[in-house]
């Protein structure tokens, strides 16, 4: 307490010193354009003193002879001036300014620099819209990067690749993490592998536990030029984010953002009321009846047995609307989220502390996402050529799981496919109080569903403890190091209240899942400049380990729900209890690396990259490799006939290749596996359930990792003084090596070998542009747009593996298959003669070689599943105070399945049957006899199906194109002049809407193969960003 | 100078990262949870988990992933109830037993419409095919434990002999279903990569008869009244094998002289006396210690028989007295009326099957009021809290072998020296003797009495194709059944990756 004091005396003494020889100075800040800054912030460098410029960019404040100022503003290079008494400052803003510095792998480089592919996007820049992870607001933010979601759920799994290629290595704040991948343990079934659909699959991001509120910035690296210093893991393109770190200017910055978002669930399935469900289901029956017995227009019978209508007529005529069930599934969602962060600097200390509590009660009642994080990133220098680091983040999260995703068969239906085939006819409970069945008495009542416990905690910390030595002026060591641990821990309790069908007496289930990553690097940094010469080398190396385990165990039969998953051990049904363990083989990577920048007079640019892995994954021959990259860079606007050119203001040109390898999940050794079931010998007690072993996998010692040599030519353009800038780039990647599951005999004890075999080529387009059309003083209008495309295709082919007919040894490698169709057959005039056995209501498969026989020579290229054009567009206005950002992406031309189809909603069977599921409105169009205008085939099976060997065919396919409304983004900004520096209120909107031509629910999971979606949401939102 | 104090660490660390490819050992693969040759056929308990691996495919159980997949692929077990499997294939969509559903396993089935490209591998669906991997799993197994020094010799005699009865048996299954395949039965090619013909029908035969007379000699005689040991392979099951093998074949004088093996074994027994034919698939103690079953799959609840679980219907409440109140079904397969009616009345086999039974709703439901068939419950001691039985599938038993006796005589030689066998079968059912009969009659009511005997033991597939009117059958039942619907078609999968090597089964269109 004593020293406090003395600290605040100290502090007030300095403050009246200071006040004696203050003065004042002011001045104006415009931007590169001369158009006058408001809401600048202006600090004295060192003081906690400072204002914020007014609406015409002027400033006043008090200063003391030899005092500097820092003025920062957000979009804009920070800039520090020593102070005068009239000053004028001019700031650079970021977008444009090509000389902003950029992280690249181990370092930094000034963007005008950079040779290889790479985009730069700012945090600030991204849209503001409540996210668990950084990756849902990458979406359609740069072009090349795919990010597309998989599933609507609380922090749900999105699936992201750089030019079609894989899952992309992530880098944190310079610690790659060679293992990333969510860390929830699925919900097992009798300790198999298959998951419980009941359970609800949790489908999240590996970056849900990251805020993305502490993000800085995001560089992707898009080829293997920029990529080959991670080598062996960095196929698909890197990705590295930097955390945000206090600025040096000597003020305590507080800065607390919170919001609340409401969700409202999106049109979702139109499912049958009861009435129309009892008179489809009774419609469908008879005609089933019909083909059963060869009646009607299926066969010369005229009479057979009695039929019984599943529901009466009395039924019918009362049954009225019913029970809506996924309307009592479903609830308003709601996100709240406070984020507050606290940060300090100065010239030896910078501390930047953040704490966010984010909080998601989801659309799917029981389903809810709760967040705490917390990150410390701090900086201390020991002296002038000494700084320790560390950058600590931790986070937790608790959620509870509705039973949705992926789902299983009858009774393993999740919450939604129970909803969806539940009879509308029944209520929730019957007279005794219990839930309902409905006509297929194994589906769990949906309501039931809510009696089901399934709690996920989340744990994750990751730490990157730093030192930097700065040895000589131009030789810097570096060493970081890397621990990043997430612990799952799953708690699942089904009670015997359900009456599920597997497990009537209750189930328990507790699993925990921990993925562990460590590493250790150090790297020297040398920079030299010989006059117009400037070479920069960074060489270095790094230890790297990570693996994951699990635990899990099961008990069944419970004689009472009361204690839930508290008591595993009171599940009676010993030979249903499980316990089971694993641990994966660990990766090891000991890995050296250089890289080599050169340029000349900032305009011929040169960069080398490589890296040496030796890794654990590798075979046994196959220990080590060297990957590499060269990329170069002319700044053709430095050259003098360009140089003054009104027109062109940057203009650069960029070529690079490289290789690199993706060594995911290899293991050579020969294997045998106790996944092959166990065989219970014996009678009573003395009945012994045995494990089997198995030989799983046969050695291959030259196994090695996927080679992808990447060649990229780009563009970057500034025009008009950088009023227009975008890049413009062709690549090309040829991933070679390719590590194959190729199969061997069907009847060899092992059905398949992993090999390198084979290639596949991906090339494709990517433009961005930037323009600010309209930059007046109260009138701002900015447009980001980029557009990519990708076709990746076959090069080569293992030569084992045997082509079907239709297929060519370079075809697209998202080529769908199938037969053509023309319609169903209406009438026995419709049956086509090469068809002779169908019946009305089959579909009619066209005959295309014309050999009165459909067979697999029928199969023909129906589309591609890979969208032809990715896009996306910004736009962004500022009217005085007000800013307003409208957001949208899309895709172009993908072969889609309609998942009304996928789910089986227009499967005549799913109605035609004494134990009938409900379904979609269009269930009604199904051909029967008695609705001879259908258009969707009827009960009889179809006997040319069996001999179709891609097992699709186009009926319910069609091209889709979509655009998504995905988030409009209006906000006010006050500038105050006390205690608050400023502050800014917006209300947004997200997922607005989307145009397409597809006939199912969404185009976007239905392209990522979501079965069951999620529910869509609309979401509502508004917030407070305030800086003190 | 303090400088000096940070070179030594920076300089220690950057010279550890540049020279750490010395530390090979670092680089090793380990395996922490998977089994390796080093660790691996170390003792007679890993000798027993390889062996296992032939025994999984028979599980009542739902089924079992194939580890040697890519995937791994999970299949149905041959013995379970589901409609992938062997045992329902062998019934489903024959005169004896039907099925309504329209799913892609069942329509294609009971419609007779399937084709190469109807059940694949690769989505599990073709669950019996699918074991042929498991002949050449059993030709490893037999080397390996053959090889392994830690277990004692008389052990490694039984399990290989196991072993080879049980290679035999799969054979079987898959010979039944697709006539002779390309099955991997010499340790030497166990690995290659080019694939083979398929073998002639006679050698294919001899290879099986040849495992199952060479395994003879080192399998136990029986294991009934073992109850650690029922559901071992016995010598009791390898004749049980080879008389199957020559009744397919209609070689009668060896289904003759096999049958006579098996009945002067004096092992086996008929059950007799009130209520002795539903006793059989309900001994407590397990199926073995009750003197007819030959071999039962054991269950309880680690792996239970779901077959009651598959006929119950939706709307199951109870059929008292056989069945007290319990939990609804899943009505997948029911008995037509017009086989129900084949029975006698007074027949104690019909106290095995339900006519009648009060559903959900307290309506008693039956034949006249909409009931499409006849339950085949055969478990009758069906425990009303369990979804799965803990009982034994029963796959082989002795009356079997007495109607097989009786076939086979016969064919031979005429209903005379026949009448003795299948009339012992019908005098335990309760129902008059067969008698003056001619030949032809006799193979009629032969038939007919095996359907009414071994319903829904998985064999009336075979039977009906051994009488040579499996699709007439069909056909008259208004199927698209076609002659060569006799046997299943190869995946056209194993066509298309046998690049000519390997010949479709006739009348199947790739």
């Amino acid at each position: 307490m004593k020293k406090r004091l003395l600290v605040l005396m100290a502090i007030l003494l300095w403050c009246l010193r200071m006040q004696a020889q203050e003065r004042t100075t002011s001045g104006q800040v415009t931007d590169a354009n001369n158009h006058a800054l408001a809401g600048v912030t202006v600090t004295v460098k060192g003081r906690n003193v400072g204002t914020s410029t007014n609406e015409n960019g002027n400033f006043t404040l008090k200063t003391a002879p030899g005092d500097v100022l820092v003025f920062t503003s957000i979009g804009y290079t920070a800039l520090e001036q020593k102070a005068t008494g009239n000053m004028s400052v001019t700031l650079q803003s970021l977008t444009a300014s090509l000389g902003d510095v950029v992280v690249v792998g181990y370092g930094t480089q000034r963007q005008k620099e950079i040779t290889g592919s790479t985009v730069a996007i700012k945090a600030e820049n991204l849209p503001k819209t409540a996210s668990t992870s950084i990756n849902n607001l990458l979406q359609g933010q740069a072009a090349g990067l795919n990010v597309d979601q998989r599933t609507a759920q609380p922090g749900g799994g999105l699936n992201i690749n750089i030019r079609g290629q894989g899952y992309p290595l992530y880098v944190i704040d310079g610690v790659p993490l060679f293992n990333n991948q969510a860390a929830e343990p699925a919900i097992t079934s009798g300790g198999s592998s298959n998951e419980l659909g009941f359970s609800g699959g949790i489908d999240r991001d590996p970056l849900e536990n990251i805020n993305p509120n502490d993000i800085e910035s995001i560089e992707i690296l898009k080829d293997a030029s920029a990529t080959a210093i991670y080598g062996s893991a960095a196929a698909n393109g890197v990705i590295l984010i930097t955390t945000k770190r206090a600025k040096t200017n000597g003020v305590v910055t507080t800065e607390y953002q919170g919001g609340y978002t409401l969700q409202t669930a999106k049109p979702y399935y139109h499912l049958l009321n009861a009435t129309d469900f009892e008179k489809q289901v009774n419609a469908l029956n008879y005609d089933q009846y019909l083909y059963n017995n060869k009646m009607g227009p299926y066969g010369s019978n005229t009479s057979g047995p009695t039929f019984n209508p599943v529901f009466s007529q009395a039924q019918i005529d009362t049954a009225g609307s019913g029970t809506d069930w996924l309307k009592m599934l479903m609830r308003h969602g709601s996100i709240d989220q406070h984020n507050l962060s606290v940060t300090y600097g100065n010239d030896m200390t910078r501390v930047f502390t953040s704490f966010n509590y984010y909080n998601n009660q989801a659309l799917l009642k029981n389903s809810n996402f709760v967040r705490y994080t917390g990150r410390a990133n701090i900086e201390q220098k020991l002296n002038s050529w000494v700084k320790l680091g560390v950058d600590v983040t931790f986070s937790q999260i608790n959620s509870n799981n509705a039973s949705s995703g992926a789902g299983g068969q009858g009774e393993k239906y999740n919450a939604l496919q129970a909803a969806y085939a539940y009879s509308p006819a029944v209520g929730v409970y019957d007279d005794a109080g219990n839930f309902t069945h409905t006509l297929n008495t194994e589906i769990m009542n949906p309501a039931a569903f809510l009696t089901i416990a399934d709690k996920l905690q989340t744990g994750r910390v990751l730490a990157a403890p730093s030192l930097d030595i700065k040895i000589l002026d131009n030789l810097k060591v570096d060493l970081v190091g890397g621990i990043d641990k997430t612990s799952s821990n799953r708690q699942f309790f089904l009670p015997s209240k359900a009456q599920n069908f597997l497990y009537p007496t209750g189930l328990a289930q507790l699993s925990t899942q921990s993925i562990q990553n460590y590493s250790a690097e150090g790297y020297a940094t040398y920079n030299k400049s010989f006059g117009d010469h400037n070479f920069s080398l960074v060489g270095g190396g790094g230890y790297y380990k990570s693996f994951n385990t699990s635990t899990s165990m099961q008990g069944v039969g419970f004689f009472t729900d009361a204690l839930g998953y508290n008591d595993i051990g009171l599940g009676t049904n010993v030979a249903q209890n499980y316990e089971q363990s694993y641990h994966s083989p660990d990766l090891v990577k000991i890995s050296q690396f250089l890289r080599l920048n050169y340029s000349y007079k900032s305009k011929y640019i040169l960069t080398i990259n490589s890296r040496r892995d030796g890794s654990s994954d590798f075979a046994v021959n196959k220990k080590y490799g060297i990957f590499g990259g060269a990329s170069g860079a002319w700044r053709i606007s430095q050259e003098s006939f360009l140089s003054h050119s009104k027109v062109v203001s940057e203009l650069k040109l960029r070529a690079g290749y490289g290789t690199v390898g993706d060594d995911a999940g290899l293991n050579a050794l020969s294997l045998y596996s106790t996944d092959g079931g166990s065989f219970l010998i014996g009678s009573g007690n003395a009945a012994t359930f045995y494990p089997s072993v198995s030989v799983s996998q046969l050695a291959n010692p030259n196994l090695t990792w996927e080679t992808i040599r990447s060649t990229n030519l780009g563009l970057d353009y500034g025009l008009f003084n950088n009023r227009i800038t975008g890049t413009v780039d062709l690549f090309r990647n040829d991933r070679i090596h390719l590590l194959n599951s190729v199969p061997l005999p069907a009847n060899n004890a092992v059905s398949y070998l992993n090999v390198n075999i084979g290639s596949q080529r991906s090339q494709g387009v990517e433009f961005s542009i930037t323009s600010k059309n309209i930059v007046s003083r109260t009138f701002r209008w900015e447009t980001s747009f980029n557009i990519s495309n990708y076709v990746n295709r076959w090069l080569s082919r293992d030569p084992y593996v045997q082509l079907e007919p239709y297929q060519k040894v370079n075809d697209r490698t998202d080529e769908v298959y199938g037969w053509k169709t023309a319609g169903i057959i209406k009438s026995a005039g419709d049956v086509p003669n090469y068809m002779p056995n169908a019946t009305v209501g089959n579909i009619i498969y066209q005959d295309i070689n014309g050999d009165k026989t459909l067979d697999s020579k029928d199969v023909v290229k129906l589309g591609h599943s890979a969208p032809a054009w990715s896009f996306g567009l910004t736009n962004r206005f500022n009217y005085g105070n007000f800013d307003l950002s409208v957001f949208l992406y899309g895709k172009l031309g993908m072969y889609l399945q309609s998942d009304y189809a996928a789910n089986g909603f227009y499967l005549a069977g799913r109605m035609a049957t004494t134990s009938a599921q409900n379904s979609v409105q269009g269930i009604k169009n199904v051909w029967t006899a008695a609705n001879p205008n259908g258009i969707y085939p009827g009960v009889a099976q179809n006997p040319y199906d069996g001999n179709n060997p891609s097992g699709v065919n186009n009926f319910f396919y069609q091209n889709v194109n979509y655009l998504r409304f995905s988030n409009i983004m209006l906000g006010y900004t006050l500038h105050a002049r006390k205690v608050i520096q400023a502050a800014r209120i917006y209300a947004g909107v997200q997922n607005l809407g989307i145009w397409t031509n597809y006939k199912g629910y969404d185009p976007e999971l239905a392209a990522q193969g979501t079965p069951n979606p999620y529910p869509q949401a609309l979401s509502s939102t508004i917030g407070i960003d305030v800086t003190f | 100078m303090k400088l000096l104090t940070y070179i030594p660490a920076c300089g220690a660390l950057l010279v550890a990262c540049l020279l750490a490819p010395a530390c090979k050992k670092a680089l090793d693969t380990k395996e922490y949870s998977a089994l390796t040759p080093e660790n691996f056929y170390q003792s007679t308990g890993d000798a027993n988990a390889a062996l296992m691996t032939l025994y999984v495919p028979f599980t009542s159980n739902w089924g079992n992933d194939d580890p040697g997949t890519s995937g791994p692929t999970w299949y149905a077990g041959l013995y379970n109830a589901d409609i992938k499997t062997y045992f329902s294939k062998s019934e489903v969509g024959t005169d004896e037993v039907t099925n309504t559903a329209t799913d892609g396993n069942t329509g294609p089935l009971v419609n007779y419409t399937w084709g190469p490209s109807t059940w694949t591998l690769a989505s599990g669906a073709e669950a019996t095919y699918s074991k042929i991997s498991y002949v050449a799993k059993a030709t490893d197994i037999m080397t390996a434990i053959g090889a392994s020094s830690a277990v004692p010799d008389a052990v490694k005699k039984q399990y290989i002999a196991e072993a080879q009865a049980l290679r035999a048996w799969l054979m079987y299954v898959l010979y039944d279903f697709y006539g002779p395949v390309n099955v991997k039965v010499n340790e030497a090619t166990l690995t290659d990569t080019a694939e083979t013909a398929r073998p002639s029908d006679t050698a294919y035969v001899n290879q099986m008869i040849g495992d199952l007379n060479q395994a003879m000699p080192n399998l136990a005689v029986d294991y009934n009244g073992d109850a650690a040991n029922w559901g071992r392979m016995s010598q009791g099951v390898a004749k049980m094998l080879l008389l199957k093998i020559y009744m397919m074949k209609k070689m009668w004088p060896q289904a003759q002289a096999a049958a006579q093996d098996i009945i002067s074994m004096g092992v086996y027994s008929l059950m007799t006396g009130p209520g002795s034919y539903a006793a059989i698939f309900n001994t407590s103690g397990g199926s073995g210690s009750n003197p007819e079953v030959i071999y039962g799959v054991p269950a309880n609840q680690s792996s239970p028989n779901f077959w009651p679980q598959e006929v119950f219907p939706q709307d199951f409440a109870s059929a008292e007295p056989m069945v007290a109140p319990r939990a609804v079904g899943w009505i997948t397969q029911f008995m037509p009326w017009a086989f129900y009616n084949k029975y006698d009345a007074g027949d104690q086999r019909l106290t095995t099957i339900l006519s009648s039974y009060t559903n959900t709703s307290g309506v008693v439901k039956n034949e006249s009021n909409g009931m499409p068939g006849a339950i085949p419950l055969k478990y009758t001691a069906v425990q009303p809290g369990l979804v799965g039985q803990n009982l034994d599938v029963v796959v082989f038993r002795y009356a079997d072998v007495l109607l097989s006796m009786a076939e086979a005589i016969n064919e031979q030689t005429g209903p005379a020296g026949a009448y003795a066998y299948v009339n012992q079968v019908r005098e335990r059912a309760g129902v008059s003797d067969f008698a003056g009969m001619t030949q032809v009659q006799l193979r009629q009511a032969i038939l007919d009495e095996r359907g009414r005997e071994l319903y829904c033991e998985g064999l009336r597939r075979q039977d009906l194709i051994r009488a040579g009117v499996y699709i007439s059958t069909a056909v008259a039942a208004g199927k698209n059944a076609q002659p060569y619907d006799v046997l299943f078609p190869i995946p056209e999968s194993v066509i298309l990756q046998g690049r000519g090597i390997i010949q479709q089964n006739p009348g199947y269109t790739n």
